[in-house]
């Protein structure tokens, strides 16, 4: 049975910062450009998280007592109810028929959408999502009263601070008090997914439409949309991580200024500040660069262009063709791997490489299509094509540089991609005068996306084969949790086990770990030696020689032998003490795991609480304790 | 009309890049696979396999091993000669085309893994498979020059596999801290008697768990059929007597299951 709230929350998510930011706008009587939807949206989130920040630092720095939880969502109750009757109110103002055109970008999103999720569900109950542990782990500190502006502040699961904790916030004020158990907290990443991505098909959608105002290049941008997953880094539609929430917010905000400039109307400087701000804070890397083109293009279309009177285009778009293709002649032959160096390296893809992940997630489609696009672009009479071939062009220099990360970049890039692909395949439709084959022309499209989309998930999945399934975790995995849960969920026990089982179980449970995914060098050297081969250093001198880096309190510590932790322990030495190196998949315990369980069993203080085919685990005591 | 087909031109054009597109897609390794259990059945270029991983270990259903007894003689279905000399061929990934539209029906479980080899006799492996439970439907067709009496079956073992019977009767050697080990875990006692290479089974059905995976592979020999355990190729054998036909096609079929543990076993001792 399906938890009201595991749907509600992921809802709420979106429509709480929307209400209050639309509540912002009616009390300050301020005038909204067209779509406000992001711009409440914006202005709601930047408002929830000034609340957070302005607690946690003057407030909390002057009343040292005060609880950040309690006070916190007590406010963000208040300004949604408060909010919600201002909107309610207001409701007899609003103009619908304003609305009417978004009906059919919305209901062909909503089918795209359902679609590729139910494909990309089927076989796998739980959510595809391997981010969501360390997410949840911040949702669930903050949640307790643990917050900071800083992540790695908040939870030692961040040793990189790569954006603030503003989308934790959103996340803890959409979960508080409603989702806690780890099913329902797995219940609502499925369905918060789903939403991401029918928001990312929409935000294809419409910025295809306000870009080439056609419809049949909107669909196709769509299409590409829903059924094009980059399962290499960038997973802009199907994972909801900051990086691909930023993406979305930032092609919602350049559909917007486009829709604006058209009209011949300006985003108000207020406004721009705050889309620039909240872009950043969800993600540094991606927001900025993001920011950069957003302010970019508006600079240039309000400043420069009506000085050069579009002279200068054809310049600009030469120039951009012309480093995209000097990068890509010449990239292999710099070597960078000075940059390249510790965890930057597993994260650093030769050209080749890319190639092959391109592949993945294209086949040919985006070799093929990608230069039509090009061609109907260039020889566009329009403006807004251009500008999206050099953003594009601009974006895939990042993308194909021989640097760490920059896959990250796609995020915002396939967006452009995937709109000059459709304008591209539209190149060549627009020349069947015939309506009939004009239709399978674009089923043909259609179905060749599909297929592509298919063999590509099945590919992605094919690694976390469990049973009759492909998931992260296995129902025994999410039944020692609600154990945990239950039993030590508000306690400072400290979970220690591999790398993937301590991540997930901190994650759904609230019970700390020593960095999660992310453990340090000496958790992974204290793990080692208690190989199950020949342990060196006894059970309980090496548990407590673990700590976590934030707190100093040192709870029980509660041993968790899995299936994944014997597999762990046989990896090599050089995959123990990487952190791209995980066991994916769920493992149940064999014959020779229970001869080793069997041994933890007689070892004095170390007391078994738990036991399912999947994993054991133990409590152990300290010596002094 | 001129427009008519001007349109077509087009539209074939826009379907030839589509499907060129398609063309350029990653398949997985294993194709197509089905689960059954903990275990997945996978076609591979020597035969059938049950594994649980890619890189972990796999239980083989091969004509490398399967045999047949002619004239007191026995033979391999594909021999050791004829393997060393290429003078076999077989249908696994022999067609993109056909590999892409098996990723689709896998994904949906759809697919039943199956593959065939040529040679001088040619066999064909099919799995179907329903829950925990696998049945390998083999068709053989021998060269004219062979009247068999036995059909031989094959699935391969990995040392150190505890091989056993429903009544505790234990075919691989395994030290007696395993032994009490197995009996403290599920109760089942497990007797090792018979130091013989080749041993029948005296019971309709055979357990195999390897200590290291999950799960246990569960043979159930049919009506005619009787295992034997060779421990000598590391081979669990499945014999049926045959009687020559004039077009010297066979079949066989092999019921397996996949049990979570050997608790899960019906009338095991």
């Amino acid at each position: 049975m399906i938890n009201i709230y595991s749907i509600l929350g992921p809802l709420a998510f979106f429509i709480l910062p929307l209400l209050i930011g639309r509540g912002a706008y009616l009390l300050s009587k301020r005038k909204t450009a067209s779509q406000p939807g992001v711009s409440y949206f914006i202005t709601g989130s930047l408002i929830i998280y000034s609340i957070a920040l302005v607690l946690r630092y003057p407030v909390m720095s002057v009343f040292k007592n005060t609880a950040f939880s309690p006070l916190f969502f007590t406010l963000i109750y208040a300004a949604g109810i408060i909010s919600l009757i201002l909107n309610i109110l207001s409701l007899r103002k609003l103009n619908l028929k304003g609305y009417k055109k978004y009906i059919t970008p919305v209901i062909v999103s909503l089918v795209l959408s359902l679609i590729a999720y139910k494909l990309w569900i089927t076989g796998s109950m739980y959510p595809l999502n391997w981010d969501l542990y360390e997410h949840q782990t911040l949702s669930n500190l903050i949640q307790k009263g643990t917050f900071s502006y800083v992540t790695s502040e908040i939870s030692d699961t961040f040793v990189f601070n790569g954006y603030s904790s503003i989308f934790h916030v959103l996340l803890a004020v959409s979960q508080f008090n409603f989702v806690k158990t780890p099913k329902e907290i797995l219940n609502f990443w499925i369905y918060i997914s789903f939403i991401h991505l029918f928001l990312t098909v929409l935000a294809s959608y419409l910025f295809a439409w306000v870009i080439s105002e056609n419809e049949t290049v909107s669909l196709l941008s769509a299409v590409f949309g829903a059924f094009i997953f980059e399962s290499t880094v960038a997973y802009t539609s199907l994972v909801f991580i900051p990086q691909t929430f930023a993406a979305v917010i930032f092609i919602f905000l350049m559909t917007r200024m486009v829709i604006e400039l058209k009209k011949g109307k300006t985003v108000s400087p207020g406004q721009l500040l705050a889309d620039i701000l909240f872009l950043i804070l969800v993600h540094y890397i991606v927001g900025i660069v993001a920011a950069l083109i957003y302010l970019g293009v508006q600079i240039y279309l309000r400043f420069i262009r009506p000085l050069t009177k579009g002279k200068t285009e054809s310049l600009f778009l030469i120039l951009a063709v012309f480093a995209f293709y000097l990068v890509l002649a010449i990239i292999s032959k710099i070597n960078l791997g000075y940059l390249n160096n510790g965890e930057a390296a597993f994260y650093t893809f030769s050209l080749t490489q890319k190639i092959s992940y391109m592949q993945n997630s294209y086949g040919y489609s985006l070799l093929i299509f990608l230069p039509l696009g090009f061609l109907a672009a260039v020889r566009s009479r329009e403006l807004s094509p251009k500008m999206v071939l050099v953003i594009t062009m601009l974006l895939l220099i990042f993308v194909i540089a021989n640097l760490p990360y920059v896959l990250k970049f796609y995020v915002l890039a396939r967006f452009f991609v995937h709109l000059l692909m459709a304008l591209g395949i539209y190149y060549l439709l627009k020349r069947i005068k015939n309506g009939f084959l004009e239709s399978i022309g674009l089923i043909m499209i259609i179905s060749m996306t599909l297929v592509i989309y298919l063999t590509n998930i099945s590919y992605w999945k094919n690694i976390l084969a469990y049973r009759n399934q492909f998931n992260h975790v296995s129902d025994y995995d999410v039944a020692a949790g609600e154990f945990l849960k239950a039993r030590f969920g508000n306690t400072d026990a400290l979970i220690v086990s591999d790398p993937a089982t301590q991540y997930i179980l901190e994650g759904l449970t609230g019970v700390n770990s020593q960095g999660g995914a992310y453990a340090d060098e000496n958790t992974r050297k204290m793990l080692d030696s208690l190989n199950p081969a020949g342990n060196t250093l006894p059970v309980q001198q090496a548990l407590y020689g673990i700590t976590d880096r934030l707190t100093n309190k040192s709870g029980p510590r509660l041993f968790v032998i899995s299936g994944r932790y014997f597999l762990w322990q046989k990896a090599a030495q050089r995959d123990k003490y990487a952190f791209p190196f995980n066991i994916w998949a769920p493992y149940d315990l064999t014959i020779n795991d229970y001869r080793y369980i069997q041994t933890l069993n007689n070892l004095p203080n170390v007391g078994q609480i738990y036991a399912n085919p999947g994993m054991v685990i133990y409590e152990v005591k300290n010596k002094l304790g | 009309m001129k427009n008519f087909i001007a349109g077509l031109i087009i539209c074939a054009v826009i379907s030839a890049l589509g499907l060129i597109s398609v063309y350029g897609v990653t398949l997985t390794p294993d194709l197509p696979t089905r689960s059954v259990g903990y275990y997945r059945i996978t076609p591979f270029s020597s035969g059938l396999a049950l594994h649980e991983g890619l890189e972990r270990e796999y239980y083989t259903l091969s004509p490398f091993n399967d045999y047949v007894i002619a004239g007191g003689i026995r033979s391999a279905l594909i021999t050791k000669e004829q393997i060393q000399s290429g003078a076999y061929t077989s249908d696994i990934r022999s067609s993109k085309w056909l590999d892409i539209a098996k990723t689709a029906g896998e994904y949906f479980d759809l697919t039943n893994p199956s593959v065939s080899f040529s040679s001088v006799n040619s066999v064909y492996y099919k799995a179907l498979v329903n829950g925990n439970n696998l049945v390998i439907n083999r068709s053989l067709e021998l060269s004219n020059g062979i009247s068999p009496e036995i059909l031989g079956t094959t699935l391969t073992y990995l040392s150190g596999d505890l091989v056993f019977d429903s009544k505790g009767n234990l075919y691989t050697y395994q030290s007696q801290n395993m032994i009490d080990f197995f009996r403290s875990l599920y109760g089942i006692n497990l007797t090792f008697e018979n130091p013989d290479l080749r041993q029948i089974v005296s019971d309709k059905v055979l357990y195999i768990i390897d200590p290291d995976l999950i799960g246990v592979v569960s043979i159930t020999a049919g009506e005619n059929q009787t295992i034997w355990v060779n421990r000598n190729d590391s081979l669990v054998e499945i014999e049926e007597p045959v009687k020559p036909n004039n077009e010297n096609k066979y079949y066989s079929r092999l019921n397996l299951s996949i049990l979570d543990n050997p608790k899960k076993a019906p009338g095991i001792i």
